[in-house]
């Protein structure tokens, strides 16, 4: 496992490899074609696992619960096992539910939550101008498994999320894998409830 | 003649330009502590100093409102880094939360500071705990991103340290910054580094919270809000200008018209003027001389000198006569006119106290402000009059011909006696009440201060009517003793006699007690083997968590943390709006906030034995205050009074003289103060002195009146002067009783109820006492 040293050789290197493997020769999908499919999307449930591997844990944390989405801004993700807690994204508001608690922040003033959870709304809502405000965007891959590589443009984020790659079909996110510049990673994989 | 008239113009001259000179430079205060009496008791004491220079008087609130609150939000926290900026403010917040980086010997001291240090905080159950809590937080929907701490703090020790911060206080949050319940206000308190008494530094304070709003607002028509007692010192300061000037501007163009209508040749309007403009300069030399500032207040003060001070010239213009100079006419009123100038002086110096500054110096500028108009009137206007060609005064001359030889002696009985019933008909049915809030008397207006209260709730500003002062001569030993009244409180707290309270002792412990928990830490071994226990199960790697080790082995030997190294971080800016020290020693205070209703926690307080700690209730104290003055005031007008009468009796050479003279005025006076209680104004010192003054006024209407019963023709000028002084005198105090300034309005309604009652009451007694005279007694005529 990568330790957690942040130097610039190491981002350069990573950077490399990363574009490496999402920008193949000839791409299949373009990030305006894939971006349409997700804007027909008005509403979008479906549950989670996430694996946190971190250099503090001898073993991964795993995390289980359901990611819910409503156009045009919506979305809600909901942590059920092990411990109940739920954050809400509503417009620029951000709503954390911790056992009773209930607090609302402002997403402008906490640029890390709004880098994780822009890159997960804005792609499903298929706003590709909020997507690269916030991310450069590498697209790779077919329409039928295509790679989406973000890696943030805001310096304060930068210091602590390296990068996020989403895996999908269609209009649909499999995986995300997140790279935080500690080196510790986490890899959720979403399933679509079936209604 | 001619030089006879110079001499006196001459002297006049150069002695305004010695007095304009003496002025210069004298600096206008508009320190409103000086009108609260200082006190006498210990209590009375610091409660009057808390109010001019505790906490509460450095603290501004700002409210942002009118635009959407996303807008507010970026608003606020632009003008909290300008704020922060300008050096001008010890504290700025709105709730952001607190940056890190800033809290770096907050960090080191975590295990000294933190207030939930107890013997057992490092054992193996605790540390397992702790842990299995920090694994929660790594497992929620949102993850904490900076891990920096978490291995060096696992207990999260800075955590309940910053708890205690943010407990006192729990404002509504929108967006991260504080709102208003109703999110339609964004909130923010500023604590000004100047004291609350320095004005000057006020005004920059203030102008900078304007600068930094109008730099940082991004919609158009966002408001901003501000209050607090800098910023009504402000406005008062503002108001006390503005009102000077428009309040004696039209006093003095509407006592110039009629001047003018009466007395018709513009020279005489002129001349009348002298012994006024003598008069205020004369007032603020001795002020400026014996004070060494003139008080705004004081300045305004200066326009009831134009209502008093304007009867000195109408009386002698009013006596004018063609086959008299005016020097004769002059020395024929002196007698009379010298006694009600020495009244009226004997009546404000009884004011002129030690202990309260703002009333001494009103005393003293009206006495020598009246003497010196008097003297004016004496010696320089009868030298200027031989230059004036006289006309028939007018108009008002009819009135005053009825009103002198019209008025029947039942006429006058009658009013006499509706007078007396209607004063023991109020006085029976609905009696005066006095004035028992300091906040009615100070020059805020009903609108502001429901503003500041509105603001002060939103942003649960402690409520600093109620709060304990821990003094002690030397600050550890006050840390000490705050912390064993803060152990006292918590029992009050659970007995639901408290809901809260603040000390600094919150934010800096004693020496003592940082020295106890230092205690608590284990020596390195022990510590990694209770960690090591306490990291069974879990699955967090075995040596994560070295830098804990470190800073528990760093903190056993740290030296305790004391109030000069605090200076300027974070807790520093906590502890500093609770503490401060004077000549007797250090005082640190406790705010308590949800003092239940009643006399219980009072009750409590008194069982306790706190020989340190004193609960000192602002509302109460000031109110004792105010009473213990007003009681005191009273007894001063009984002196006055007494002064006056012998005065009187001197001057008229005989006591039934003086009695006579004083008892319509004495009527006249008891049925202003209870027309003003059934006009539902609450008596205060202030109404006191305009009783004071307006008796001062009638003592010298009744001798003009007692003075023109001789011939006939002597009594027409005596009344025309007299309705002309009244008319005047009620223009100028009709006038102030408009001001929105408490001081100005209560002495303006007073004096303008009071004057025409005098009139109507000393003209009625004149009328019954010259009968009365007729029929046998011998006339005592004034010398």
């Amino acid at each position: 496992m990568i330790t957690g040293i942040n130097t610039a050789e190491l981002r350069i290197l990573l950077l490399v490899v990363l574009f490496a493997i999402c920008q193949p020769a000839r791409p299949d999908v373009s990030l305006t074609v894939l971006l349409e499919q997700f804007a027909h999307i008005t509403a979008a449930d479906a549950a989670f696992r996430e694996e946190k591997h971190m250099a503090l844990l001898d073993t991964p944390l795993v995390l289980e619960g359901t990611l819910s989405y409503r156009a045009p801004d919506y979305l809600r993700k909901e942590v059920r096992t092990p411990e109940r807690s739920a954050f809400e994204i509503v417009g620029d508001s951000l709503h954390i539910e911790t056992g009773a608690e209930r607090r609302t922040l402002s997403l402008d003033s906490h640029p890390l939550i709004r880098a994780f959870a822009e890159s997960y709304r804005a792609t499903l809502s298929g706003n590709a101008a909020t997507l690269e405000r916030y991310f450069e965007t590498a697209l790779s891959g077919t329409q039928e498994d295509w790679t989406l590589c973000l890696l943030p443009r805001d310096d304060h984020v930068r210091k602590y999320l390296e990068s996020i790659v989403m895996r999908g079909h269609r209009g649909h996110i499999y995986r995300i894998r997140t790279l935080e510049a500690s080196g510790d990673t986490s890899l959720m994989t979403i399933t679509p409830a079936h209604d | 003649m001619t030089r006879r008239s110079l001499l006196p113009l001459s002297v006049w001259l150069l002695l305004m330009l010695a007095g304009a000179g003496a002025l210069r430079g004298t600096p206008v205060t508009h320190d409103l502590t000086q009108f609260l009496p200082s006190g006498a008791t210990q209590q009375q004491h610091l409660a009057a100093s808390l109010l001019s220079n505790g906490p509460a008087s450095r603290l501004i609130l700002i409210g942002l409102e009118d635009a959407p609150p996303r807008q507010l939000e970026v608003t606020s926290r632009r003008m909290v880094r300008a704020l922060e900026a300008s050096g001008l403010f010890s504290q700025v917040s709105n709730g952001t939360q607190i940056n890190m980086d800033s809290l770096q010997l907050e960090f080191r001291y975590r295990y000294l500071l933190d207030p939930d240090s107890t013997a057992s905080s490092f054992d193996v159950q605790h540390l397992h705990n702790a842990l299995q809590q920090r694994l929660n937080e790594l497992s929620s929907a949102l993850p904490i991103m900076d891990r920096r701490q978490l291995t060096a703090d696992p207990t999260a020790a800075l955590h309940s340290l910053l708890r205690e911060w943010r407990d006192v206080r729990k404002p509504h949050l929108l967006y991260g910054v504080w709102f208003s319940p109703d999110d339609r206000r964004a909130l923010i308190a500023a604590i000004t580094r100047a004291s609350g008494l320095d004005t000057d530094a006020q005004r920059q304070a203030i102008d900078a919270i304007h600068a930094a709003f109008a730099a940082s607002a991004s919609t158009p028509g966002t408001r901003l809000l501000l209050t607090g007692s800098a910023v009504f010192a402000d406005t008062a300061r503002d108001t006390i200008r503005a009102n000077l000037r428009s309040l004696s501007l039209t006093a003095s163009l509407l006592v110039a018209a009629i001047l003018l209508f009466v007395y018709r040749p513009p020279a005489l309007l002129v001349l009348s003027g002298i012994p006024i403009v003598s008069g205020l300069l004369a007032g603020s030399v001795a002020t400026a001389l014996l004070f060494g500032n003139i008080h705004g207040i004081t300045l305004v003060f200066g326009i009831t000198l134009l209502g008093i001070a304007i009867d000195y010239p109408i009386h002698l213009f009013s006596h004018l006569q063609r086959n008299r100079t005016p020097w004769q006419s002059m020395a024929h009123i002196w007698p009379t006119l010298r006694l009600g100038v020495i009244t009226t002086c004997l009546g404000y110096l009884a004011f002129a106290r030690r202990d309260f500054t703002g009333l001494a110096q009103l005393g003293v500028f009206t006495t020598c402000g009246l003497l010196a108009a008097a003297a004016a009137t004496r010696w320089l206007l009868p030298s200027l009059l031989d230059y004036v060609k006289l006309q028939e005064m007018r108009a008002i001359s009819v009135t005053g011909r009825y009103l002198s030889l019209r008025i029947s002696r039942c006429a006058a009985f009658t009013i006499l006696a509706v007078a007396g019933s209607v004063l023991a008909l109020l006085a029976v049915l609905s009696p005066p009440e006095w004035e028992t809030d300091l906040s009615a008397l100070s020059p805020v207006s009903e609108s502001a201060r429901r503003l500041d209260s509105s603001l002060r709730s939103a942003i649960s500003a402690p409520d600093l009517s109620q709060l304990i002062v821990v003094s002690c001569p030397d600050p550890e030993a006050m840390l000490e003793a705050s912390e064993r009244v803060v152990v006292k409180l918590h029992d009050a707290v659970s007995l639901g006699l408290l809901s809260g309270l603040d000390a600094p002792t919150r934010y800096l412990p004693s020496s003592a007690t940082q020295k106890l928990r230092q205690g608590y830490i284990p020596e390195a071994p022990a510590a990694s083997q209770r960690l090591a226990s306490a990291l069974q199960g879990l699955p967090f790697k075995k040596d994560a968590f070295t830098p804990f080790l470190d800073a528990l082995s760093e903190s056993r030997t740290l030296p305790p943390l004391t109030i000069s190294d605090v200076e300027g971080t974070l807790t520093g800016l906590r502890i500093q709006p609770l503490l401060f020290n004077d000549e007797s020693g250090w005082h640190a205070l406790i705010l308590l906030s949800g003092v239940a209703p009643g006399a219980g926690f009072r009750e409590w307080w008194q069982q306790q034995e706190m020989p340190d700690a004193l609960l000192i209730d602002l509302k109460e104290t000031s109110a004792s205050m105010l009473a213990g003055f007003r009681d005191s005031t009273l007894d001063r007008l009984l002196l006055g009074n007494f002064l006056i009468l012998l005065v009187l009796a001197t001057g008229l050479r005989s006591i039934s003289s003086a009695l006579l003279v004083t008892a319509p005025i004495l009527l006249a006076v008891a049925l202003t103060s209870v027309l003003l209680g059934a006009m539902g104004e609450r008596l205060s010192m202030f109404h006191l002195i305009a009783l004071l003054l307006t008796a001062g006024i009638g003592i010298d209407y009744s001798l003009f009146f007692r003075h023109g019963q001789e011939r006939d023709t002597e009594r027409v000028s005596t009344v025309h002067a007299l309705l002309v002084c009244a008319v005047s005198t009620l223009t100028v105090f009709g006038i102030l009783s408009c001001s929105p300034l408490p001081v100005l309005h209560s002495i303006g309604i007073t004096t303008a109820i009071g004057t025409p009652l005098c009139f109507l009451l000393a003209l009625a007694a004149s009328r019954c006492t010259r009968r009365t005279r007729q029929e046998g007694d011998n006339p005592a005529r004034p010398s």
